[in-house]
């Protein structure tokens, strides 16, 4: 690797590492997960680099990429979460109150959801970004992230 | 009365179009129902980024699975290792055993195939003192020897060494 290209890496990982290790425990639920998801990016950057056309940030293009792989490991996984569905309320039970608190609505959504969820409230990132990382359009980010909190909304105290 | 719920979700994000704005506030202004619509979505808007930051920070704080199973492997090896030197030093030699090539009685390895006197007087230094000279003054007498003291715990090494029925 010439110490151009070895120099970019080393910033891009000290800018977005943050970033790609949040976003990949988010989706994978575990520190350790994560960290080898962080590796696990950065190689595949290094690997498919020239393949990169410069039409997203390069935030983006590893966000992309860290979502590839997190959901290639989730879906080798036999237990996947609850999506949350009409018959949750029915099916789920309550610990210690009646009503369900909105942390436990959070905690049955999907990867998908959760993800919309995490990329706008958390990361921050526009609906412009969120669509390139995702890989759809604006406007069905725009859809998913209103029926999301639609269904968030009812379990609001 | 048409509600604005989609366009409320745009306008948290701030990712309304500038022309829709005007008919909003002035819906707003208007619609008791749309501003608790427009509350709830800013409280959720907080509460989806506080549930999403300790969640990050509780699975950071969770101590490693990888690091468990070795703290458990550890302690496993530990006591699979105290129960190994039990028993190891708990247990009695046997007394006799037979191995392939060689057959042991007691602490004295004999060959197969040579009479068990003549190896006998070739471990002269595992005798105790007087054995020799009975060995070496009768073999017919140091079997019966031999017999008479394995009469309890005559075995299949003994066997191999010694023709029972001729002695007899």
């Amino acid at each position: 690797m010439k110490r151009e290209e070895e120099k970019t890496v080393k910033e891009l990982f000290s800018s977005y590492s943050d970033d790609i290790l949040n976003y990949s425990m988010s989706l994978l639920k575990d520190y350790d997960d994560a960290k080898d998801a962080l590796q696990e990016v950065f190689i595949k950057y290094i690997n498919t680099k020239d393949s990169f056309r410069g039409e997203c940030s390069y935030k983006t293009w590893l966000l992309t990429i860290t979502r590839n792989y997190c959901f290639k490991k989730l879906n080798g996984k036999a237990n996947k979460p609850i999506p949350l569905d009409e018959n949750f309320l029915r099916t789920y039970e309550p610990k210690y109150e009646d009503k369900i608190s909105l942390n436990d609505a959070m905690s049955r959504l999907s990867h998908e959801e959760y993800e919309l969820i995490y990329l706008r409230e958390y990361a921050c990132h526009s609906y412009q970004e969120m669509a390139e990382i995702l890989g759809i359009s604006i406007d069905n980010v725009k859809v998913k992230l209103f029926r999301v909190r639609q269904q968030l909304r009812k379990y609001l105290k | 009365m048409k509600h604005y719920d989609y366009e409320l979700n745009l306008f948290i994000d701030g990712e309304l179009e500038e022309g829709n704005g005007e008919e909003l506030f002035l819906h707003l202004a208007e619609c008791n129902e749309c501003r608790n619509t427009l509350a709830d979505l800013l409280l959720l808007k907080e509460k989806s980024k506080m549930y999403c930051s300790e969640n990050i920070n509780q699975l950071k704080q969770k101590p490693s699975s990888s690091k468990s199973f070795y703290k458990f492997g550890f302690y496993a090896a530990s006591v699979a290792a105290v129960f190994l030197l039990f028993f190891l030093f708990s247990r009695n030699p046997k007394d006799t055993f037979t191995t392939q090539k060689q057959v042991r009685v007691d602490t004295v390895f004999v060959q197969k195939g040579i009479p068990v006197t003549q190896n006998q007087l070739t471990n002269t230094n595992s005798l105790t003192p007087g054995k020799k000279e009975l060995i070496q003054s009768s073999q017919q007498e140091y079997l019966r020897y031999v017999m008479n003291l394995r009469t309890e715990k005559f075995t299949e090494a003994d066997k191999l060494k010694f023709d029972y029925g001729s002695i007899q």
